[in-house]
């Protein structure tokens, strides 16, 4: 009997302990991401809109680790900041993740425009664009505009 | 001389506002992209950040109707604010050497569940 309340006690103590350390324990919690890729892309261009354009970035690069758009999208906010350079390593990295991201391949080759450098490669990309945007008329039209100015610039 | 003048006035509009179309015509513009109309972007913003909001409270051990008690008291600019620092949240844990073991062993678990593609953060 004098055992079994020994014990009994030891029990008690480990079980106190446990309750106290128990409340000062760290806990553990996994974050979920709770926007798909492009909820992302919706909410940054919402901030990006209303001038929040770090939490926008925030989000077209949460974005861009699944979705390419995450990347020409960073490149669109730096081009209309005027950050060429920044534009132009987002639309090469967007162009990287997915070879088929017609915009991406377009607002390079107006950045070039812009800058009125590397008009080859601008054309080239131009042309890459329409390519792959073939059934999509209203782009083409947006495409060709950009093709049409890229070749006065470079008959100039 | 209101005649030249008017002349000269439109002469130079015009050229500007070809010019500003023609700038802005060959770029293609996220909402292009997204097939997003801006008049909806509001609407949009406020849905996602209950979204965020909501699913970080699931995750600190609310249940759902505690998540919607707390959505459902928040307005607009308060929901915005919490959706742009929710993930700057933290609570310290206690100092003291079995803190110390313990945050060894919750870094070890941290590293695997981040290596699985999950965050984690310590509260």
């Amino acid at each position: 009997m004098i055992l079994v309340f020994k014990y009994f006690r030891f029990f008690i103590l480990i079980i106190a302990c446990l309750s106290i350390f128990a409340c000062s324990m760290p806990k553990i919690v996994v974050l979920n991401d709770p926007l798909t890729a492009e909820e992302h892309l919706q909410l940054g261009l919402s901030y990006e809109r209303k001038g929040l354009l770090d939490e926008a970035i925030r989000h077209y690069e949460e974005a861009s680790k699944n979705d390419a758009r995450g990347f020409l999208l960073i490149g669109n906010l730096y081009l209309n900041q005027g950050k060429h350079d920044q534009a132009e390593e987002n639309y090469k990295k967007a162009i990287k993740k997915d070879s088929k991201l017609a915009d991406a391949y377009n607002n390079l080759a107006w950045l070039y425009y812009i800058k009125g450098e590397r008009l080859d490669e601008a054309e080239d990309l131009v042309k890459k664009a329409i390519e792959l945007e073939k059934g999509n008329q209203d782009k083409l039209k947006i495409y060709k505009d950009t093709l049409d100015k890229v070749n006065k610039l470079k008959t100039k | 001389m209101f005649k030249k003048v008017l002349a000269v006035y439109l002469a130079v509009a015009v050229f500007f506002i070809g010019f500003v179309q023609s700038a802005g015509a060959a770029f293609i513009p996220s909402e292009v992209t997204l097939n997003s109309k801006v008049e909806n972007l509001e609407k949009v913003q406020k849905f996602l950040e209950m979204k965020i909001v909501s699913q970080r409270l699931k995750d600190f051990g609310y249940s759902e109707k505690e998540i919607m008690d707390r959505l459902n008291n928040l307005d607009e600019q308060t929901l915005h604010s919490l959706a742009l620092k929710i993930d700057e949240l933290k609570v310290a844990g206690d100092a003291g050497l079995a803190i110390v073991l313990a945050l060894v062993i919750i870094a070890l678990v941290v590293l695997i569940i981040n290596l699985t593609g999950h965050r984690v953060v310590v509260k």
